[in-house]
């Protein structure tokens, strides 16, 4: 079985004028949760039409499953699950209609895997019900049923918690974590709900103005965004010395930029100070900090 | 490809607008003919004169070929087929197969069940021999082939614009430019050329059903092309509505 779901090298796409992605190299491996993530305009929904055929890149190449040419790529395109933007739904028919046509397109010979996957989505209770009186909460789980449907081995969801409840987005939440976990699916989400994003994925990409800008693990995430004291110091070395014998603690990183980030004592700043002083350290900021994922990709897009 | 055409035909086979349409045009012609003496005339000369009095028949079928197909591609259900890895050519020519039995079942259901009326009231009108039965198998062949040329206008449209609104107006605005031309000076050059001017030659005898067959196919053929030039490579948009 292939490592690695999908592969983008230098991977290109240009709109009149518009660079949409900009030589975006980017990994994705089998068994993970992508949170996909960046502003409107950023090139996350251009990526997700890349990959699923909708568009043509203008430059660069695209591996899926190892395999790679426009005919290869199609092919592949059958272990796919997707939903792209919006749920794309036969509004006239009902649930198990929408799940019947896609059944048969896809050629799934089974028809059992209708009511299995409706009720793995919640949507048993529909009945003769047609799709355009359903909720912004039901498309979005009939377009999860639809992308569900043919047991993919990798699944593209495009905002999919939009216009849920939030008991709606737990179950959807721990329906993709499940699906991980029990089907060994590899998701790519993208979402606008960071925090949401961050209850579920692994992995992080963060897309800014067509370039991936960072991909970072789950522990790198927490590991850059955990609450510290950030200290600064005219010494960094002395700094840590200070810390270890005074507060007899070790729970802390220099960084490259010479702040110490201090993950103990947090709620006893005025002791950190003191021994800081008493060490003869000239300390030129001492702050509480840490970031939330939301924080974070600000402050990333916010650098560049 | 036999999955795609088994889909397609599941989604108008469920589609409510296509019955009720149809049904609206056997009442709106049973209407339009229950002042006049169409029902007295045996089946050949109900034949001979029927099609000029479908034209707003075939104005309903254009609107619901438009429906049909722009509504795939405005809701992007038509999507599901390419993300599941299908070809797009097979994609469209199973979408268009469908479409175009659809729309021949709008145009000629009502000729069809006049002919069987006048035919079960008046009879036929003339001795039928091998010859007729032969004649009547190449007229059906050309009204169907023509009948696919008007509706390869809305896929085109379809194709090209990737919504309902145009994909509806565009066909009915060259339909009425076509009803102009048919009205005009030189209708009967025009009426060789344009397939709704040819249905009605076809149909009362005026020009052999070949040439019919040979329009039709040729109008048919070369829009398909060009549908399937455009979608081949068409950028297509995500998700459907919100």
């Amino acid at each position: 079985m292939e490592e690695f779901i999908f592969e983008a090298k230098n991977l290109t796409k240009k709109y009149k004028g518009t660079m949409a992605l900009d030589h975006v190299n980017l990994t994705l491996r089998r068994g993970e949760i992508y949170g996909f993530i960046g502003e409107n305009g950023a090139g996350k929904t251009t990526m997700i039409r890349l990959i699923t055929g909708l568009s043509f890149p203008t430059d660069g190449k695209m591996t899926l499953f190892g395999k790679s040419g426009e005919k290869e790529l199609q092919k592949q395109r059958a272990r796919i699950g997707c939903m792209v933007e919006t749920p794309a739904l036969y509004k006239n028919m009902t649930a198990q209609q929408n799940l019947e046509a896609q059944r048969i397109q896809r050629g799934i010979p089974d028809r059992e895997c209708i009511q299995e996957t409706l009720k793995l989505v919640g949507l048993t209770d529909t009945g003769k019900k047609a799709v355009c009186h359903f909720s912004l909460g039901m498309r979005q789980r009939l377009g999860i049923a639809m992308a569900l449907l043919n047991d993919p081995e990798f699944l593209i969801l495009d905002e999919p918690i939009n216009g849920l409840d939030p008991s709606g987005i737990v179950e959807i939440r721990e329906l993709m974590k499940r699906l991980n976990r029990e089907r060994r699916i590899t998701l790519l989400v993208s979402s606008h709900i960071l925090s949401e994003l961050y209850q579920t994925a692994t992995q992080y990409i963060l897309l800014h103005q067509g370039h991936v800008l960072e991909e970072l693990t789950q522990q790198e995430l927490d590991e850059k965004c955990k609450r510290h004291i950030a200290i600064k110091t005219n010494d960094a070395a002395k700094t840590a010395t200070a810390l270890e014998s005074a507060l007899h603690t070790t729970n802390f990183q220099v960084m490259p930029d010479g702040v110490v980030r201090l993950y103990d004592y947090l709620d006893h700043m005025e002791d950190v100070a003191r021994v800081l002083s008493q060490a003869g350290l000239l300390v030129t900021g001492l702050s509480l900090t840490g970031d939330s994922l939301e924080d974070y990709f600000l402050h990333r897009i916010g650098g560049e | 490809m036999g999955n795609l055409l088994h889909v397609e035909w599941y989604k108008l086979v469920r589609d409510k607008i296509y019955w009720i349409l149809l049904a609206v045009i056997v009442l709106v012609n049973l209407l339009i003919l229950s002042g006049g003496q169409q029902f007295s005339l045996s089946g050949y000369s109900f034949l001979k004169t029927i099609m000029q009095k479908e034209i707003i028949t075939i104005m309903l079928a254009s609107i619901y070929g438009g429906l049909f197909v722009g509504r795939d591609f405005e809701n992007c259900t038509l999507y599901h087929e390419i993300t599941a890895g299908r070809s797009r050519i097979q994609v469209l020519l199973a979408k268009t197969i469908v479409f175009l039995l659809a729309l021949n079942g709008l145009i000629l259901i009502f000729p069809i069940l006049g002919i069987i009326c006048c035919i079960l009231k008046n009879g036929w009108g003339i001795p039928f021999t091998t010859e007729m039965g032969f004649y009547l198998l190449f007229v059906f062949i050309a009204l169907v082939l023509l009948s696919c040329a008007i509706g390869m206008i809305s896929m085109l449209a379809a194709v090209c614009f990737q919504d309902v609104g145009r994909t509806i107006g565009i066909p009915i605005i060259l339909f009425f430019i076509m009803i102009m031309l048919l009205n005009s000076k030189y209708a009967i050059q025009f009426a060789h050329f344009l397939p709704i001017g040819m249905m009605v030659l076809v149909a009362n005898g005026t020009t052999h059903p070949v040439y019919g067959v040979l329009l039709g196919s040729a109008w048919s053929v070369v829009l398909f092309m060009i549908s399937t030039l455009v979608f081949r490579r068409a950028e297509l948009r995500g998700g459907g509505e919100k």
